[in-house]
């Protein structure tokens, strides 16, 4: 099970946190704890440590397939992470976050950190397409690329009957249209990932 | 943030502005202070009866952005707009209002709390809208937060939208009940049939979900599992192709995930084995496709064995070889997550029907991973050669206590400790026996270069292991290494003293090794140890103290160690000394602890001890203090009865005109209740995170080396010697008069909380009633330099404050320090206590007590630049 997806950026500020098990303790604290692990890691090392401390903030695991692990993948200034037991494979996470990587820069026409710092809304949504209730719903990209579009295209179509007079709503690719990638997301997205 | 509103995106300006604030800001308590700011603005704006729906969807959105990037959320957390993101997801006009309302919902809406049945109605209406995307965003509430109280009203329609004909109401209704099933098991047993369906649904999508459904059923053992079986087992060859692409594979990883949970056919078995040869030899599949094949014949590992013997197939090992050459960290986990899949017979060459598969430099270069720098790859290379050959990992063991650096490189020590407890760790498994004795003679082995240096990082990786393992494992762990101090011949150096300090505090009641015996073993090895770890012994000591009379050898052993230690040992002696006699104040400390870790268990303790409840009723002593707030507090109840509109003596005003500990808890009282009448209440614990301290083996010596139990042990045997004199009765009675009035007028003042009255006002006894007031926001550290620097440093904030002397009750020998906040409006009041104690070498100890965050951020980070 995933029990956490957060993104955060390098300097530990939260730019998405989604709990899908529930924090016996302050998330904000989980958040950094998690965070402390990953910006000690130096360079060279693998995308998953097993990180048996946070189990203090999801309850005591028993079973060895519950025991917690960190993946993460990092882009440009941004960390995506996620915290698993063992039941997920690791590897298949570490595809599952390029796959919302790029679910985001189709979503936002070249994402960088500005689109989630006003959009978290939006990316929740796109993170529920892939993620729900802690179990991978989708990972075909082109269906949750197709879900998405269908979703705001289903909003645009809820807003402008709610508003007969309106020229219709807006829609994520105009909320990010024209806006730089000041994060050269692209940059680090192309030199930065693994295989996919 | 240098991107205009326009470009931004943001909702409204008023987004934009706030966002931009808190981008802007320079510290995260700079950020913390505009964002309980804004969620004040935003509890007013909610408050407005006339507040439209889209602006409670602008409110909610900040409100979402606040309690994702604030540190610490005010009391209550976001309670107060629970009502408002209820409503618009019951009466929002477009699909995207109503996405919020219910996203606001399960994001802050605590498990069953009381609103959720307001909720009931709206989910109900929109599963049984004819409109997807409302059916969809019910659906997902479903998912994301099941509550049993909701299942009567959706579960026939839940059971008719598994029909739907969209695909995406399809998958999601199979996703519901899945979540609600947890709730009632019998909701999914149900659907068994249609479940069946949806496994034979045309779209993949469908098909996913309803795998997930299948596991969550044979999860319970239901009796359709073994029809199951056969379905999800035949689904793998046709999910298949070997003209996948990658943009097609993702269907047939859900089908191997949900496979591992089945059984998997040996046709199937021989079909993986293929995939797996043809995932290498196609580069543009995953990864993850390889690890999750060998994922699911982990599974049947004995029939892989015998497959392989026959010789029908090749080892699955060999199609990998390619990936141990390779230099990048994923791929050599990788190519060892899938060793550690299989038995070793089927690689390794351990069977003489099977030969090995890799070669010499292959094998050695795994080996090389054992050296490496990444924890994760160095675990599980030791668990591949564990079952491949024990005796490769126990000689590399032994290699490393033939190696172990010198005392002199502490740091370099401690890394070659941690890689040995990686080791004993891979060599024992589950078996909390073995682990105890190889740790034992492992430790001793570091140990003999020096004994008395602590090992700081092994002694929390050492509590890791022991906090996360199994309890029978950690039992017979805790038994085998408790015992060792009853062997009175046994050398234990200065790590292991303090990691068997820590868990006699946090485990003593799990062993069934007597508290005398255990005592005995602490108090006749306690004169050996530097005084931090005799620190810790003496705590322990206090633990064990609660569970049984102390022999008189153990208190001779003590006080001996008392003559020849210094003055701050000496206190801790006579406080073990003083405490053995009071098992309650112990046991009461143990009682309130927040865990039973060695901190905590301090923390309780100084509470304890401190706390008028607790001491009144067992230390008759504690009514002879002349100043004591516990005195004062237990005889202003009575007082606030009889005397409440009595004038306030003009001798009491002009000395003391405002008691700021009585205003501040009062104001506190007022915001938020329950941080008074109940300490475990939800909205404090979001402040008081147990966790937010991380016991560290500096914890545990700092902890224990807290100057307020010796202050508190002190008071204790003062008070014992002065139990004939009952003189102070009056004017204990006389102090608290003085200083109920001095409250009652504060109370109704529009200017107590003026920080300049707090400043100028303040006397000694009120420093000692702040500072237990506020003992949960406790803070501590080492300043690099002086005193004087540091009340320099203070008087640069331009904030009120008021210093009372070192040789000053309370606290004496520390100076002592109130400051308060800039002045708000009465519920805004804000400030914080501080204690300085000077050290010889130009630094000092400060400990911070300060319920605002703000304030008590700033502080901290004064402190420690």
């Amino acid at each position: 099970m995933i029990h956490a997806v957060l993104i955060f950026n390098t300097s530990g500020v939260p730019r998405l946190t989604k709990f899908y098990s529930t924090v016996h303790h302050s998330p904000q604290t989980l958040v950094q704890k998690i965070f402390s692990l990953i910006c000690t890691r130096p360079a060279g090392l693998c995308n998953f440590l097993d990180a048996p401390e946070l189990e203090e903030f999801l309850g005591k695991k028993q079973r060895e397939d519950e025991r917690l692990r960190v993946v993460y993948r990092s882009y440009a200034t941004l960390h995506f992470v996620f915290l698993v037991d063992a039941a997920e494979s690791e590897l298949g996470i570490l595809d599952l976050i390029q796959v919302f990587v790029e679910s985001l820069d189709r979503a936002f026409e070249n994402v960088c950190e500005l689109d989630l710092v006003f959009h978290f809304d939006e990316v929740h949504h796109i993170l529920a397409e892939v993620i729900q209730g802690g179990l991978v719903l989708e990972t075909n990209l082109d269906e949750i690329d197709r879900s998405v579009k269908q979703a705001a295209q289903a909003r645009k179509t809820s807003y402008a009957s709610a508003n007969p007079l309106s020229l219709g709503g807006s829609s994520m690719g105009q909320r990010s249209a024209g806006l730089q990638t000041p994060l050269g997301w692209l940059t680090g997205k192309l030199t930065g990932v693994g295989t996919i | 943030m240098e991107v205009p509103f326009t470009s931004s995106g943001a909702m409204s300006r008023a987004q934009y502005a706030f966002v931009r604030k808190v981008e802007s800001a320079t510290s995260p308590s700079e950020a913390d202070q505009h964002i309980l700011s804004e969620i004040e603005v935003v509890r007013r704006q909610l408050a407005d009866p006339g507040l439209s729906l889209n602006q409670c969807k602008e409110c909610l959105v900040i409100l979402l952005y606040c309690a994702m990037n604030v540190s610490i959320l005010p009391p209550g957390g976001m309670e107060f707009a629970l009502p408002h993101a209820v409503h618009l997801a019951e009466s929002g006009m477009t699909t995207q209002d109503k996405r919020l309302g219910y996203q606001f919902c399960c994001e802050m809406m605590p498990e069953s709390h009381e609103l959720q049945l307001l909720l009931v109605n709206t989910l109900r209406k929109d599963i049984e809208s004819s409109q997807v995307p409302r059916i969809c965003l019910a659906l997902e509430a479903l998912i994301h937060s099941p509550f049993e109280d909701v299942i009567p009203a959706v579960q026939s329609r839940l059971y008719d939208l598994l029909s739907h004909n969209s695909p995406d109401v399809r998958r999601r209704a199979v996703a519901a009940l899945s979540a609600l099933s947890c709730q009632e098991p019998s909701l999914l047993a149900n659907a068994t049939d249609n479940l069946m369906k949806r496994l034979k649904d045309s779209q993949p999508v469908v098909i996913s979900a309803a795998l997930i459904a299948a596991v969550h059923l044979r999860e319970v053992r239901h009796a359709s599992t073994d029809r199951l079986t056969k379905t999800v087992n035949a689904l793998l060859l046709p999910s298949w192709d070997p003209n996948l692409d990658k943009t097609e594979y993702w269907f047939l990883l859900r089908v191997l995930g949900a496979l591992a949970m089945f059984r998997p056919t040996e046709g199937n078995l021989r079909l993986i084995l293929r995939i797996i040869e043809w995932t290498v030899n196609v580069e543009s599949v995953s990864h993850a496709l390889l690890f999750q094949c060998f994922q699911l014949i982990s599974t049947r590992r004995a029939e892989i064995t015998a497959i392989v013997r026959t010789s029908s197939h090749p080892s699955p090992i060999l199609h990998i070889r390619s990936l141990i050459s390779s230099t990048d960290p994923n791929d050599q986990y990788l190519v060892l997550a899938c060793m550690e899949c299989l038995d070793a017979a089927t690689w390794a060459g351990t069977t003489p029907e099977i030969p090995g598969v890799l070669d010499k430099w292959e094998v050695e270069r795994i080996m090389g991973l054992l050296e490496s720098t990444d924890a994760a790859i160095r675990r599980k290379t030791l668990k591949v050669l564990k079952s491949a050959d024990a005796n490769i990992v126990e000689s590399y063991h032994t290699r490393i206590l033939q190696n172990i650096p010198e005392a002199s490189f502490v740091e370099e020590l401690s890394e070659a400790a941690l890689r040995a407890l990686e080791i004993i760790d891979a060599m024992s498994g589950t078996d909390g026996a073995a682990y105890a004795t190889r740790l034992q003679s492992t430790l001793a082995a570091f140990e003999d270069r020096n004994e008395n240096v602590v090992l700081e990082r092994v002694v929390e990786q050492v509590l890791t292991k022991f906090r996360t393992s199994e309890d029978e494992c950690r039992l017979a762990s805790l038994t085998v290494m408790l015992d060792q101090l009853s062997d009175m011949s046994t050398r234990i150096g200065a790590t292991s003293m303090v990691i068997l300090t820590a868990l006699i505090v946090e485990y003593f009641t799990k062993v069934g090794i007597p508290a005398r015996k255990l005592l005995q073993g602490l108090a006749t090895r306690l004169s050996v140890y530097p005084s931090s770890v005799k620190d810790a012994c003496l705590l322990a000591m206090v633990r064990l103290a609660a569970e049984s009379d102390v022999p008189t050898d153990v208190l001779d052993a003590v006080r001996g160690v008392s003559e020849t230690s210094g003055r701050y040992i000496r206190r801790r002696c006579e406080q073990f000394v003083t405490l053995s006699a009071q098992r309650e104040t112990v046991r009461s400390a143990v009682a309130q602890a927040k865990s039973s870790s060695l901190p905590d268990f301090l923390l309780a303790l100084e509470a304890s001890i401190a706390s008028p409840a607790s001491m009144s009723s067992r230390l008759p002593s504690s009514a002879f203090r002349p100043c004591s707030p516990s005195a004062s507090r237990n005889f202003s109840a009575s007082k606030l009865r009889y005397d409440a509109y009595e004038a306030p003596r003009p001798h009491s005003r002009l000395l003391r005109p405002t008691s700021p500990r009585s205003t501040g808890s009062s104001e506190y009282a007022r915001r938020s209740p329950s941080v008074l009448t109940s300490p475990g209440s939800e909205g404090l614990a979001l402040h008081e995170d147990p966790l937010a301290r991380t016991v560290t083996a500096g914890d545990l010596t700092l902890a224990a080396g807290d100057p307020d139990l010796i202050r508190a042990a002190e008071r204790g045997s003062k008070n014992q010697g002065e139990l004939s004199n009952s003189v102070p009765d009056l004017l204990v009675d006389d102090e608290v008069s003085s200083m109920q009035g001095s409250d009652l007028i504060a109370l109704e003042s529009p200017f107590v909380s003026e920080p300049a009255d707090l400043g100028s006002s303040v006397s000694s006894p009120d420093f000692e009633t702040i500072w237990s007031d506020m003992e949960r926001t406790n803070l501590r550290g080492w300043c690099d330099f002086s005193i004087d620097a540091v009340v320099r440093r203070l008087q640069g904030l331009q904030l009120a404050m008021r210093v009372i002397a070192a040789d000053q009750l309370p606290f004496e020998g520390d100076l002592k320090i109130i400051i308060s906040a800039e002045a708000g409006t009465l519920d805004q009041f804000r400030g914080a206590v501080l204690r300085l104690r000077e050290s010889d070498d130009e630094s000092c100890l400060w400990r911070l007590r300060c319920d605002d965050v703000q304030l008590r951020m700033q502080l901290k980070r004064l402190l420690s630049e």
